[in-house]
């Protein structure tokens, strides 16, 4: 298998808050996203290098959405995910849990 | 936000530039202002830094490839501005009759031909480059900078410090430094000129 084929850690991260967010994902509700649920603190540079990185493998596609006031007239970019993009944390989330497996990991965030 | 326009890659500015007024518009409004603008100040360098590395980590052959040869073509085939110079004067003698002239033309003239010739390699190495102009021209601007001013400085150490050969000579490092730049700025806004065009037509 391709080690394209996997995911690293910040584009699995970014795949599964797109998931969460479904029609609703852009830059911002991303960036909020991976921060409430990691307490990451992420910058949009880059959020927005893993998602054209993510883009040019297939997983993710991008739609201009129409520019607001609050903006400052631009658009948003919305992501969502593909079914190549699905396949793919799929099996990176299959590997994680052959792994992980019979090690007693704690479930906490610390 | 000039510099993140430059920085960041056409297709992502505008996305990036919404994103960060959008949040800093509702920090103002929740936290004031003051922490709003250092929420972004922080926000706009982090994002200068992260996209400018990820054109090193994701092209970097190519890119190492065009500052490399961008370098190169400054040392060895740099200076071609003082020989046409020098070959103009020699060809059309203006000294002793127009001695202001012909100081102006071999120093600020020198100075203002090499200014030019990285502007001219800072072009060449951004259409090169293609869509990392700017992270190309900053790295050979830096490299250039670094190297001539370690070999700079060390001939000073050799021969003894003399303070205002000193401000000129690094005003002179960052002029040309910064005239590379220029070059990738230039192409960079032709080439984001083009694609509008193109899309409106």
């Amino acid at each position: 298998m391709n080690k394209r084929d996997f995911l690293g850690e910040f584009e699995h991260i970014v795949l599964l808050a797109l998931l969460r967010l479904g029609d609703r994902a852009y830059g911002v509700s991303v960036r909020q996203e991976i921060e409430a649920r990691t307490k990451r603190d992420v910058s949009f540079g880059a959020i927005y290098a893993t998602l054209d990185r993510l883009e040019a493998k297939g997983y993710v596609n991008s739609t201009l959405g129409d520019p607001t006031p609050q903006r400052g007239g631009r658009s948003k970019r919305f992501f969502t995910v593909t079914a190549q993009g699905t396949a793919a944390i799929n099996r990176t989330h299959r590997v994680l849990l052959k792994m992980t497996r019979g090690l007693g990991l704690s479930r906490s965030l610390s | 936000m000039c510099l993140l326009n430059l920085f960041v890659s056409n297709e992502n500015a505008e996305s990036i530039l919404g994103d960060l007024f959008e949040e800093f518009s509702a920090l103002a409004s929740g936290a004031g202002v003051v922490s709003a603008r250092r929420w972004f100040w922080r926000q706009s360098l982090r994002t200068l830094a992260s996209q400018f590395s990820v054109n090193f980590r994701f092209a970097p052959a190519s890119l190492f490839g065009s500052v490399l040869a961008g370098f190169l073509l400054l040392r060895f085939g740099g200076g071609l501005s003082e020989k046409v110079i020098f070959a103009v004067l020699h060809r059309f003698p203006i000294y002793p009759n127009h001695w202001n002239a012909y100081v102006f033309w071999i120093s600020d003239g020198l100075l203002i031909g090499r200014v030019f010739e990285s502007i001219f390699v800072g072009c060449l190495v951004a259409l090169v480059s293609k869509r990392r102009e700017l992270p190309a021209t900053t790295a050979l601007g830096l490299a250039q900078f670094l190297y001539t001013g370690v070999l700079y400085f060390a001939a000073l150490l050799w021969n003894g410090f003399d303070s205002r050969s000193i401000f000129e000579q690094s005003l002179s490092l960052l002029i040309n430094a910064v005239a590379i730049l220029v070059g990738g700025i230039i192409v960079k806004e032709i080439r984001v000129a083009r694609s509008h065009h193109s899309a409106t037509a």
